[in-house]
């Protein structure tokens, strides 16, 4: 077959269109012969052909001719016995654009993209987590209410050993059926902790293999909320700095656009532990630095790929360098 | 029910939906309803779909009784096609007179709808492209008669002027509709229209006459549609 991307000489005037190459010589024409036949294998040639940067140029080259001569890619194709009515031209396009966005879309789905949908699953789950076993306390608390154990260990308890309610002296007599529905309950709860589980260990191997350097600077759980946020690896690494540091704070920053409110210090990185365990007056300068190792973080991993540990040492530096002049700051007044 | 349809506009028909105006297009895939949207057939067994103004911007421009330049036959490039809510039923239009439309979008999850539409429909080509970069869809995409475009993004007039360098025909039509927030949350929307609409007059890439510029509430909030022709070149 015939190379699709065109002849490397006539760089400037040839380019890839969907049926074939298409040259510029005072008009647009058909230069080679088309390869329509709707085949899986032309929707690959297709993708690779007009993504390639040098079709780009090419095409971006034809700006200023454009203005008074456009290709008549319908003509072009009816000439070359590709289609011999608009219906049967247009059906050719579609078929062909179906099968190439299919595949786009397919590829389109990266590793960080499996990241993201498990990070909002976990954030569902955790909510939905949270509200069953809040209602298994209320309710079991009926039956025994000296009962005081952690969420987990509760729903655990009473999947295990609910007739201990009969050892109350405050509770409500239990019956034989009450419990087993308690009982039940409770096991439903436990397998969406285990769910849960499950899910944080796949957000940390997934994390850990496609985003190391975010990981080891926002922690796994908080470098996928932000890359859930930005929509993807590649845009978190695009994203300004600032931008990072303000994520998830939208509606105070909007706040301070548009009247004379303070800009917000922080958004989600807030619940990094660098943060919010540090003096309240320094938030604002260790978030500055935090969410610059995060960009350089996020930059290196989608660009290179390796760990590198320099970005967190030279993060604990400068907050510690932040502490200690604010310390100094302290001990001169 | 409602009762008999009559001709609103070229391939948009209103009747009534329990006594409030409501417009309709002929449905292209009878016995599918694209978003939830009403169906209802006339007696010969036609069947039509219901167009809600609030869910689409150009069903709130024939809502607002504009003449809109979109003609069954015409080509028609479509950027910002989201899940194709408004993409079926310019694609109903254009069913009843063999036009075509290029519809563009960029983010996965409204392109996976968008395939799925484009394949009960034979008049829809889809395009998993960024409407901001018209030089990586130019192989595709042929000569149109009119450019509609609904995205979400800072520079829309610009976009809009830079993909109508590449495919709109001399005296082709550009509906736009700016959304004043995606502009700038902080601005006046006022001042983003005017700022928006100079651009869209004077651009290197092509400049258009306005015809006709609109607010499109109570059915979208700081948005505006913007009906323009390309500027023939002397």
């Amino acid at each position: 077959m015939s190379d699709f991307s065109g002849s490397e000489e006539k760089f400037e005037s040839v380019f890839s269109a969907w049926f074939g190459t298409v040259a510029y010589g005072g008009d647009f024409y058909l230069s080679e012969a088309p390869l329509v036949s709707a085949s899986s294998e032309l929707s690959d040639r297709l993708i690779s052909a007009l993504s390639s940067s040098q079709n780009i140029r090419s095409v971006s080259s034809f700006k200023s001719v454009l203005q008074k001569k456009k290709p008549d890619y319908r003509k072009q194709a009816k000439e070359a016995g590709l289609a011999d009515s608009d219906a049967e031209y247009a059906a050719a396009l579609r078929e062909i654009m179906i099968q190439t966005v299919r595949k786009q879309l397919s590829a389109s789905i990266t590793e960080d993209k499996k990241v993201i949908s498990a990070v909002e699953a976990l954030d569902d789950l955790n909510e939905t987590v949270n509200h069953l076993t809040e209602r298994l306390t209320e309710w079991y608390g009926a039956y025994y209410p000296e009962l005081n154990l952690p969420a987990e260990a509760y729903v655990r308890f009473v999947s295990e050993i609910p007739e201990s309610a009969s050892q109350s002296l405050m509770g409500a007599p239990a019956t034989r059926e009450d419990l087993l529905l308690l009982q039940s309950f409770a096991d439903d709860i436990l397998s969406l902790y285990e769910r849960k589980a499950a899910v944080e260990f796949f957000i940390e191997t997934k994390m850990k293999e496609t985003a190391p350097n975010l990981s080891q600077i926002a922690g796994v759980v908080l470098g996928a909320r932000l890359l859930s946020m930005a929509g993807g690896l590649k845009n978190l690494a695009a994203m300004p700095s600032g931008s990072v540091q303000v994520m998830g704070a939208e509606k105070a920053m909007v706040k301070h656009l548009r009247s004379n409110a303070p800009s917000p210090k922080h958004g989600l990185i807030f619940s990094h532990p660098s943060l919010n365990t540090a003096p309240f007056r320094l938030r604002g300068k260790i978030a500055r630095s935090f969410s610059a190792a995060v960009s350089l973080a996020a930059r290196t991993d989608y660009y290179s790929g390796a760990l590198n540990p320099k970005i967190e040492s030279g993060l604990n530096d400068k907050i510690s360098r932040i502490k200690q002049a604010a310390l100094q700051k302290g001990a001169e007044k | 029910m409602t009762d008999f349809l009559k001709p609103y506009a070229g391939g948009v028909y209103e009747g009534r939906a329990r006594g409030k105006f409501q417009l309709y297009t002929k449905n292209a895939a009878p016995g599918f309803s694209v978003y939830g949207e009403k169906t209802m057939s006339d007696d010969n067994g036609t069947e039509y779909r219901s167009w809600d103004p609030k869910r689409s911007k150009l069903g709130a421009l024939y809502q607002k009784k504009l003449r809109v330049p979109l003609a069954s036959a015409s080509r028609v490039l479509y950027l910002g096609a989201a899940n194709g809510t408004t993409v079926s039923h310019v694609s109903d239009i254009l069913a009843e007179g063999g036009g075509i439309v290029y519809a563009v979008e960029f983010s996965e999850r409204p392109m996976r709808d968008l395939v799925m539409l484009a394949e009960k429909r034979n008049n829809i080509i889809p395009i998993f492209s960024d409407a901001s970069r018209p030089e990586l869809y130019f192989p595709i995409v042929e000569p149109v008669d009119l450019i509609f475009q609904d995205v979400a993004q800072a520079n829309q007039a610009e976009i809009a002027c830079r993909n109508a360098a590449y495919f709109l025909r001399d005296g082709g039509h550009l509906i736009l509709s700016i959304k004043a927030r995606s502009v700038d949350v902080a601005k006046n929307p006022k001042k983003i229209f005017t700022e928006e609409i100079k651009t869209l007059e004077k651009n290197a890439d092509a400049s258009f006459k306005i015809l006709k510029t609109i607010d499109l509430a109570p059915f979208h909030t700081d948005h505006m549609g913007v009906i323009a022709v390309k500027n023939l070149k002397e």
